[in-house]
């Protein structure tokens, strides 16, 4: 009786075993999709999906030391349809192999699907619940359409997911785009319901550039942020990791254009209220070099306050950056990104009783003080 | 067949306990508390933890009281028989329901992670049969297996969490305790689904060689669970804060998928943490099953428990496909947490206690000894 | 000898009763023999004629090749047909009393028995015994004169090691008996001996430290010993099969080793160790996962090196159980699991492979199992040969043909050197068999399988016991103390103690002397410089 049952249970177990393999599908037969585009379709289906994905075949060539050939090094694949996930799947019915998201590197928007709340709200929900792609993925918006980038081929690396990711790894070098992957992004949007920054993404002839970002205000799209007042944004809110402030020294006949490398920041953060008044203060201490000054002055450096000029100017140039962005999320946008309102509720959980419900009302009156403090740290290998 | 002589040290029960308790409700836990008491998570895990442990101990304090007896045979002495009877039924649907939650909540995660197109009646009879293979050897062989387990999970778990030291924002645990009592008490009774599993002590003393450490052991055990729950929620809340933590289904999973791991040259642990997670599933649900089937035995006053092992499978598997979707999977875990366990963890202990102490004073001269 | 009569007293008894009494006739004693060993053309019989006028009748009978000529010659036969007429012995004192005097005053043989039992006599002369019989007298006296060709001691083939003795046993029991006790001179240890195997009566030795070994172990192994009834023992490993607890498992119950000086080791650390004749490997009982993971060298290196080697070893057991497995997993289900970079060149190296990835892994590693096994078989010179034309040429060849993908060979070569840093063969066999069921078990579910795969060979390791100790002992019921000797060997002067779980009466190992000493030391120097 018993031999007989586990018989029985093995004879279950091995029809399943040998039924099974369900989820199997080689590796070679996948295409690993690194960046996805999506745009509004003007056809009767709402949207315009591209996938990009490497050529595996491609790559094998190019390791095996043979020449690379004609073959293309990266392909993309456009579907027009009506969500985001039956696109990925009824492009199948055009490649040979089957999509998998799970190593996507980058989601790029076209300019009219964050100027629609309603598509917008759509695409960020179907991202939300998928389960394949990761949370580290980073999201960018275009000016131009997400197709045109996508569907480029750019000589220093073909694959432009990768391409994208490989811009982000090195980001600390110029902070003028914002490093922020969907992560964060998603989580700026669930909890500021629909305020968020996302970078921006333009295609050359024959490269991209990441610079600047989209203000996403209420799941639309509020503006782009450019230079100063990208920058400025970003000192605010404590991006900035590195990069370089370019300031004016008066010099003998001309100005003197002096770089000063960032190396640290530090920003702490108060707030008062006087009369009714909230005082958000931000002090920002920056560390940094400074690499460049210029050739006739060898051995000035040393001499006299010319550091204390650098930093008093850094500082100010700082500030100047720090005020464009608050005029415009404070008095053009008059939303509160800069995570004003968090940190009251966090830090100041009686008065965040007393302003929350109006807070979209008291945030524009709210004053924004802003205390820069620059230390030259290093001046390069001569004084 | 190997004969086991089914006594465990106090040691083993501690692990045991803890890995019975750490199970399905960790991948949840950070959702369910942030959802109540928003940023306090932790002192709501601290709180459910000191009060679970307040009942564990009032449990094993019921059960040291019948050293050689089981909660079947020593509550027909606290409350006549019939109730008794009713209880321990009760009991074993309780523990049941546990198992089929968890196989079925872990199915469900191995679904949407990674295998979407596998059934998942396969992944669930394949974790019953895996566990029906432990649980016919007895008590001995799951108390060994789980101290196999238990570093297994524990220091993975803890180590790979390191490196996200530096993503953590302190300020996600602010403002501190500004809610409501009410709430916080909620909140602190959702923790308790992730405390379930100590009920196992109504069961357990006779089968303890060492019973006077005991009560270490069971301090050490819900003290630790504790604290692992709050390494795990500090990271969760630290990372995400309450309000995207509450938007989440798994936040745990979800925390996993977006922490950059820059020290591994693996780039996505998911793999490692549902391996890990797997065995941590698989060490719930041995338990329950054990008991569970145990329960049953003792109830029918048979010798051996392994005649039930086997028969049980089905059963199980058929209530764990019971609820449509996940979302009712969700319903029913919190209906269960809410009345079932909040009467076995706490209205039980409590009413058996005071039965207890009745009973001692009507006839403490002879109970004298 | 002594003991072994004690032990099996019961059994002599019986053996009595079944056995033919000698008679006083020479005659017929030796026909009866003969008849037993009927057509046993090595059998050697040889009259004697002795006393002054060759009026005394004796034989001997042995059997050639397996015993020692020069020692019959020497000691037996010129005792007795020179050396005693040299002598010049009275004659009446010899009259009637020639057997007692032969065996007291002639034979120069070292060893020597007298016994009344033909078939005990025909028993001793086939394990290389002489027989001299004696007309007139039923007693027989058994000359021990084992002295066959043997292989000398020689260095352990299959452990060696880079600092430790170079001694291995042999094929002869004695010999191997004599290299432990020179290893442990102490009276408690004891060498209970007993012969198994109706038709080859093949002697069979256990070995404890008597106030060191568990007694229920002790008796645990004798018992399972007695019951074998079996016609024949040809090697330790029917011993092993016969007494091991489960047959199903696929992990040894018992360890073997070559080493006179583990076996030392384990028998002071509480263990019994069972010699085989004919056998160069002693069995170690009881054992556990972590032992089949220790290498007596980690005890003769220093600490640290240990460690590392023995966590080294728990990798290689794991990379070698599910390299392939985890390949197939990551490759064919969870691509999402493994860095975009190595994803991409996964799939770049497998384009155009005709074979899904579990038929790859099970061709290659099936080839590498058929390369393993024909050179084992071989001659040295050969097979070596066959390890380079298989690793080298066929791995080559089927990458460059498209079969199969470049890091499949990393893979199964890593496997296979993975397999072989396992210091105990049949351990090592264990996790190359297991292999497989996990690739079944990954092809089917992936990732779930592989953890699958673990949960049940968990389970079994967990219910799994070698003689009363739990198999993953001290990993379950843990002592702390046990485990500095597991994944890692801790410090020597940390290991006061025997093993726990070996349940030892003297459990004391070491005195806390150490650590005065080094303070000593430190004084001595700290007074020296003062005086300076």
């Amino acid at each position: 009786m018993k031999k007989k049952l586990k018989i029985v249970i093995l004879w279950v177990l091995i029809s399943m075993i040998l039924t099974g393999c369900w989820d199997k599908i080689e590796i070679e037969d996948r295409a690993f999709v690194m960046a996805i585009g999506i745009d509004l379709s003007s056809s009767n289906k709402r949207y315009v999906v591209t996938f990009q994905f490497p050529n595996a075949a491609q790559i094998a060539k190019g390791t095996s030391g043979g020449g690379g050939g004609s073959e293309k090094p990266s392909f993309a694949v456009s579907e027009v349809a009506d969500t985001i996930f039956s696109a990925s799947r009824h492009i199948s019915t055009r490649i040979d192999k089957a999509l998998y998201l799970g190593h996507t590197q980058a989601i790029i928007f076209g300019k009219d699907v964050v100027e629609n709340r309603d598509r917008f709200q759509e695409v960020l929900d179907s991202l939300d619940r998928s389960y394949e792609l990761s949370r580290k993925v980073y999201l960018l918006v275009t000016p131009q359409k997400a197709q045109d980038i996508l569907l480029k081929k750019y000589e220093m690396e073909p694959n432009t997911g990768a391409y994208i990711r490989d811009i982000f790894k090195h980001y600390n070098r110029t902070s003028i785009f914002p490093k922020i992957d969907y992560n964060k992004i998603t989580k700026s949007f669930h909890e500021t319901n629909g305020n968020a920054i996302i970078p921006k993404i333009i295609a050359g002839k024959n490269e991209i550039k990441i610079a600047g970002s989209a203000i996403i205000k209420d799941y639309k799209l509020a503006g782009w942020m450019e230079d100063d007042e990208n920058m400025g944004y970003m000192w605010l809110t404590e991006l900035v990791k590195g990069g370089d402030v370019t300031i004016t020294v008066p010099g003998d006949e001309e100005d003197i254009k002096v770089p000063f490398n960032i190396s640290n920041v530090i920003r702490r953060r108060s707030v008062k209220e006087k009369n009714g008044k909230i005082i958000y203060r931000v002090k920002l201490d920056v560390e940094g070099d400074v690499t460049e000054y210029t050739f006739e002055k060898h051995g000035e450096m040393m001499k006299g306050d010319l550091l204390n000029v650098i930093e008093r100017k850094t500082s100010d140039e700082i500030k100047k950056m720090t005020q464009k962005a608050i005029n415009r999320f404070q008095k053009e946008l008059k939303v509160d990104m800069l995570g004003i309102g968090d940190y009251i509720e966090k830090y100041h959980p009686s008065l965040w009783e007393k302003v929350r419900k109006d807070w979209g009302k008291i945030f524009p009156e709210v004053e924004i003080k802003v205390d820069v403090t620059s230390h030259v740290r290093r001046i390069g290998l001569f004084r | 067949m190997i004969k086991n002589n089914d006594k465990i040290s106090a040691n083993q029960v501690s692990i045991l306990l803890f890995t019975t308790m750490v199970g399905a409700g960790i991948l949840s836990l950070p959702a369910d508390v942030s959802k109540e008491v928003g940023p306090n998570g932790l002192i709501a895990v601290f709180a459910g933890g000191i009060a679970s442990l307040f009942f564990a101990r009032m449990i094993l304090y019921l059960s040291s009281k019948f050293p050689t007896e089981t909660f079947v045979e020593y509550s027909a002495k606290l409350v006549t028989k019939p109730i008794s009877i009713l209880i321990s039924i009760v009991l074993v649907f309780y523990f049941t329901i546990f198992v089929s939650l968890d196989v079925r909540i872990f199915g469900e995660v191995l679904k949407i992670y990674l295998l979407p197109s596998t059934p998942i009646e396969t992944i669930i009879i394949t974790m019953l049969f895996a566990s029906a293979y432990l649980v016919r050897y007895g008590l001995e062989p799951i108390a060994r297996m789980s101290e196999i387990l238990f570093p297994i999970i524990v220091i993975p778990l803890v180590l790979l969490f390191l490196p996200a030291m530096s993503d953590i924002d302190l300020s996600n645990f602010l403002p501190f305790m500004r809610i409501s009592l009410v709430k916080f008490f909620k909140g602190m009774l959702f923790t308790t689904y992730s405390f379930v599993g100590f009920e196992i002590l109504y069961l357990l003393f006779p089968y303890v060689i060492d019973t006077k450490r005991l009560k270490k052991g069971v301090n050490a055990a819900i003290i630790s669970t504790m604290l692992f729950y709050m390494y795990i929620t500090f990271f969760v809340i630290g990372i995400f804060g309450y309000k995207e933590t509450k938007e989440q289904l798994w936040p745990f999973l979800t925390l996993i998928k977006s922490i950059n791991f820059p020290v591994f040259f693996i780039e996505n642990v998911e793999g490692i943490v549902m391996g890990i997670w797997t065995f941590t599933i698989f060490s719930s649900i041995y338990s329950f099953y054990y008991f569970a089937v145990l329960t049953f035995s003792k109830l029918l006053k048979t010798r051996e428990h392994s005649y039930f092992v086997l028969p049980a499978v089905p059963i199980m598997y058929l209530m764990a496909l019971i609820p449509d979707s996940i979302v009712t999977v969700y319903k029913y875990a919190g209906y269960v947490s809410q009345y079932m366990s909040v009467f076995f963890i706490a209205i039980l202990p409590i009413l058996l206690f005071i039965l207890l102490k009745v009973k001692r004073s009507g006839d403490s001269d002879e109970e004298k000894t | 000898m002594g003991f072994f009569d004690k032990i099996f007293g019961k059994k002599e008894v019986r053996k009595k009763k079944d056995g033919m009494p000698s008679s006083p006739s020479l005659k017929q004693n030796l026909d009866y023999i003969k008849n037993k060993l009927k057509d046993c053309d090595d059998v050697i019989y040889r009259d004697i004629w002795v006393g002054e006028n060759q009026q005394y009748n004796l034989a001997i009978v042995f059997i050639d090749g397996l015993v020692d000529k020069d020692l019959i010659n020497d000691h037996v036969l010129h005792s007795l047909l020179l050396d005693s007429r040299q002598a010049n012995p009275s004659i009446e004192k010899i009259k009637g009393n020639l057997y007692e005097v032969i065996k007291k005053g002639t034979i120069t043989g070292g060893d020597i028995k007298e016994i009344t039992d033909l078939d005990k006599c025909i028993l001793s002369i086939l394990s290389g015994d002489t027989a001299l019989l004696f007309n007139g007298s039923p007693e027989i006296v058994i000359i021990s004169s084992k002295g066959w060709q043997m292989r000398s001691i020689s260095p352990p083939e299959a452990e060696t090691v880079v600092r430790g003795p170079r001694e291995g046993f042999t094929e002869t029991i004695r010999v191997n008996t004599a290299l432990v006790r020179r290893w442990i001179r102490d009276p408690n240890l004891k060498v209970k001996q007993i012969q198994i195997g109706e038709r080859t009566h093949t002697d069979v030795a256990v070995l404890y430290v008597e106030d060191i070994v568990d007694r229920n172990v002790l008796n645990k192994v004798m018992e399972r010993l007695k019951n074998i009834k079996i016609d024949g023992v040809f090697e330790s490993g029917y011993i092993e099969q016969l007494i091991e607890e489960d047959w199903h498992s696929p992990f040894p119950q018992i360890l073997n080793t070559e080493r006179p000086d583990k076996v030392a080791a384990s028998l002071l650390e509480g263990r019994l160790a069972i010699l085989t004749d004919n056998t160069p490997f002693a069995l170690i009982i009881p054992t556990t996962l972590a032992t089949l993971f220790q290498s007596s060298e980690d005890y003769y290196e220093r600490w640290m090196i240990s460690s590392l080697l023995r966590i080294l070893r728990f990798l290689a057991a794991i990379v070698a159980l599910i390299s392939p497995a985890v390949y197939i997993a990551f490759t064919a289900y969870h691509p999402g699991l493994i860095p975009t970079k190595l994803t991409l060149y996964v799939a770049a190296t497998r384009q155009g492979i005709p074979f899904p990835a579990f038929f790859e892994a099970l061709i290659m590693e099936a080839t590498f199992e058929l390369l393993r096994e024909a050179g084992v078989r071989l001659p040295v010179p050969i097979g070596q040969t066959i390890g380079i034309v298989g690793g080298l040429i066929i791995g080559q060849a089927a990458v460059q043909a498209g079969i199969v993908s470049p890091l499949m060979v990393i893979v199964v070569a890593v496997t296979a050197v993975a397999s072989f840093a396992i210091p105990n063969y049949s351990a090592a066999i264990a996790f190359r068999m297991l292999r497989f069921t996990f690739m079944i078990l990954a092809a089917v579910f992936g990732l779930y399988g592989i953890m699958l795969g673990f949960m049940i060979l968990l389970t079994h390791l967990v219910v799994l016991k070698s003689f009363g100790v739990p198999y993953l002992s001290p990993f379950v019921e843990i002592d702390i103390s046990d485990l500095a000797d597991t994944l890692i060997k801790a410090p020597i002067m940390y290991f006061k103690n025997r093993p726990e779980i070996l349940n030892t009466p003297d459990r004391r190992k070491m005195r806390d002397l150490r650590g005065e000493k080094i303070e000593s030391i430190e004084d001595d120097r700290r007074d020296g410089n003062d005086k300076k």
